[in-house]
């Protein structure tokens, strides 16, 4: 007879009872670019290995928003980044844009292109014509009004209120400030860089899966009201026209929103489509969803 | 056309009630439910898709795939990668809609019983193999369920259909050994084991089943087998847990063998081995004594022969030649010198108590 020694010092965690048990047959985010209040304070690294892999076209982007902003962008990677990848833009004299990306992420050529657009579409304009969106402090009391009227709410519900209406509200206003001008972008994008496509695509699935998730997203009996659910039923029927599927919108249809979204696309189609009517696009969507008043334009300093 | 299978929620009471027939829309209500899932399949399928609908007190739910998948495999590998409670809704809109396919029925049966929702479970089991009672899995997941619920005098029956259904199913035969076993009927249960072997030579858990009751039954000749399934399954399986457990069961037999050479009493040997052991830690220290010991607990990986005392073996951090139980006697001291709580696997503290009391420490 042979003795085994113990293999390890630790103890392997599965019981000898569990062994003896019978068994079961068993079973067969894009987002706009960050609204930057402060320059970074320390410059990373021009070039991480991250960036040597990325496309020639991507490269080529990036290069007209050096050409034209004058300023370099610096990549950081982030694992903690709860977005895709931001661009926050150079300003109070910083000398950089910083790009700050998740590694893992494997859309990165597209998203980048895409933040680069927002800042390629705000140099467009004439320095004068240049702006910054900035959210009201008061944003969050309007989704409140929105919230408590016409239901009855508990207490439980009534003690998050505030809370859960300052989230709301910073959501809806990323929304506006980014849906909108991010189809223009994307119209681009499709346009000119096909060698994109695939990537585009399989990241605006994703963002359409995200916003399908919202429509259950509740806290007690406090959900996101429907009038701010347009701008992500109009972003929908833009995903179904350029991906050239019809799937996207029916959960909108479902939730009671998909008007309001038809509404907000004819708006964005009708507007021209020149970065110089931006923030007009952008003040037509809110005045379609009741936004007006909820944030304002500052002038952009570098 | 998406390819990707996409899915979402929606508040029963964010539906919009305009797009469902006016007699459909008074909200959990059975018409209502049916409508709702009318309206999905329609859209879906208008766009080339399929939509699986689940419609709940306070939710409605949504998998959409495209036409030409199979949602039940979608569904099974959401089970298959340990998503049960959420596969669950699906299957359950499925059995809706397919209300005498099999395959949704024992799936679903497995979903409810590993949830621990036994009562679902058997409801689902017995509608399966009441449709085809050729179904071994489903009459072993109906004994199991049983068993699982307390209810082991209505356990067996199943599993023995189980094996009628499928002779050459090891699961089945396997499941009705240690059913045999538990209810005491042991050599009944060695003929299943032994069966359920031979279908599933290369199932660790069925080579180690069969030790186990081999050696539960007793006696020179099944302990012997018992040992050397036991060996097999440590040779063939090494880093499993299973080869664990063949491992704890054969230092507990070669424990059992040694304590009972000497009457159950002290083993002098081993208590002279451990003094030394332990005066040789004394003078080298904690690092020598670490390498020592981890040295001799890798050559007990492969296993040493405690009650065989004529093979020597020999140690690169140690000079000198060892038999087996003078190893592990060696391992002993060394883990408790390093670690008192230490486990080592084997009780040699009467020793070890007698070995420091000599020594007076």
């Amino acid at each position: 007879m042979k003795l085994s020694g113990p293999c390890s010092i630790q103890k392997l965690p599965v019981s000898a009872a569990a062994q003896k048990e019978l068994l079961l047959p068993s079973f067969l985010r894009r987002r706009n670019p960050a609204v930057a209040q402060r320059p970074a304070t320390t410059p990373p690294p021009r070039y991480t290995e991250r960036m040597h892999k990325l496309r020639a076209v991507t490269k080529g982007i990036l290069d007209r928003v050096e050409e034209q902003t004058g300023k370099s962008i610096q990549f950081l990677s982030d694992e903690k980044l709860s977005l895709l990848a931001t661009l926050q833009m150079a300003r109070n004299g910083a000398d950089y844009h910083v790009l700050r990306y998740r590694p893992s992420n494997e859309s990165l050529d597209y998203l980048i292109a895409f933040q680069a657009g927002f800042v390629l579409r705000l140099f467009e304009n004439e320095p004068a014509k240049r702006f910054d969106f900035a959210p009201e402090p008061t944003a969050g009391r309007n989704v409140e009004a929105l919230l408590s009227t016409g239901q009855a709410l508990t207490s439980d519900d009534k003690k998050a209120l505030p809370e859960f209406a300052k989230f709301v509200a910073q959501w809806a206003l990323m929304n506006l400030r980014s849906l909108p001008i991010g189809m223009r972008i994307d119209t681009q994008i499709a346009a000119e860089y096909p060698e994109l496509r695939e990537l585009q695509l399989s990241s605006l699935a994703l963002q359409q899966q995200q916003n399908m998730d919202l429509l259950s997203f509740k806290l007690g009996k406090l959900t996101i009201p429907t009038p701010l659910m347009g701008a992500i039923a109009a972003y929908a029927l833009f995903a179904d026209r350029l991906a050239g599927t019809e799937t996207y919108a029916i959960p909108f249809e479902a939730a009671g929103v998909l008007d309001q979204g038809r509404d907000l696309l004819s708006l964005w189609d009708t507007l021209p489509s020149d970065a110089r009517h931006d923030c007009g696009l952008v003040d037509a969507w809110a005045a379609e969803c009741g936004m007006t008043g909820w944030f304002r334009w500052i002038p952009y300093i570098p | 056309m998406s390819k990707q299978p996409t899915f979402f929620k929606l508040p029963v009471g964010r539906f919009d009630l305009g797009l469902l027939p006016a007699d459909a829309r008074k909200i959990g209500s059975e018409e209502f439910k049916l409508a709702v899932m009318a309206h999905f399949a329609a859209q879906y399928s208008s766009k080339g898709q399929q939509a699986v609908v689940s419609v709940h007190d306070d939710e409605i739910q949504v998998l959409t795939l495209p036409s030409d998948s199979n949602p039940l495999e979608f569904v099974i590998t959401m089970l298959q990668s340990g998503r049960i409670k959420e596969a669950v809704p699906y299957l359950e809109a499925l059995a809706k809609t397919e209300p005498d396919n099999v395959q949704v029925l024992f799936n679903l049966g497995i979903a409810y019983s590993e949830l621990g929702q036994y009562d679902e479970a058997v409801i689902r089991l017995k509608r399966a193999v009441q449709l085809d009672p050729m179904h071994a899995h489903a009459w072993t997941a109906i004994g199991v369920a049983y068993q699982r619920m307390g209810k082991r005098e209505l356990a067996l029956e199943p599993m023995q259909k189980a094996v009628e259904a499928d002779p050459t199913d090891g699961y089945s035969r396997r499941n009705l050994g240690a059913m045999l076993m538990s209810a005491g009927r042991k050599e009944e249960a060695l003929v299943q084991l032994r069966e359920a072997r031979r279908a599933l030579p290369h199932d660790p858990q069925t080579v180690y089943g069969l030790a186990s009751a081999l050696e539960e039954v007793g006696g020179a000749d099944n302990f012997a087998e018992a040992d050397e399934l036991y060996q097999v399954v440590i040779q063939r399986w090494p880093g499993s847990p299973v080869a664990e457990h063949a491992r704890k069961a054969r230092t507990k037999r070669a424990h059992e063998n040694m304590r009972s050479a000497v009457g159950g009493g002290l083993r002098p040997d081993v208590v002279m081995y451990i003094a030394d052991a332990l005066d040789t830690f004394a003078k080298v220290g904690p690092d020598k004594t670490k390498q020592i010991t981890l040295e001799v607990a890798m050559k007990g990986q492969s296993g040493l022969d405690i009650n065989d005392s004529e093979q020597k073996h020999t140690l690169a951090s140690l000079p000198g030649k060892f038999s087996g139980m003078h190893l592990v006697s060696i391992m002993y001291a060394g883990l408790k010198y390093l670690d008192p709580n230490m486990d080592a696997g084997i009780d040699l503290s009467a020793e070890y108590e007698a070995a420091k009391a000599m020594r007076g420490s």
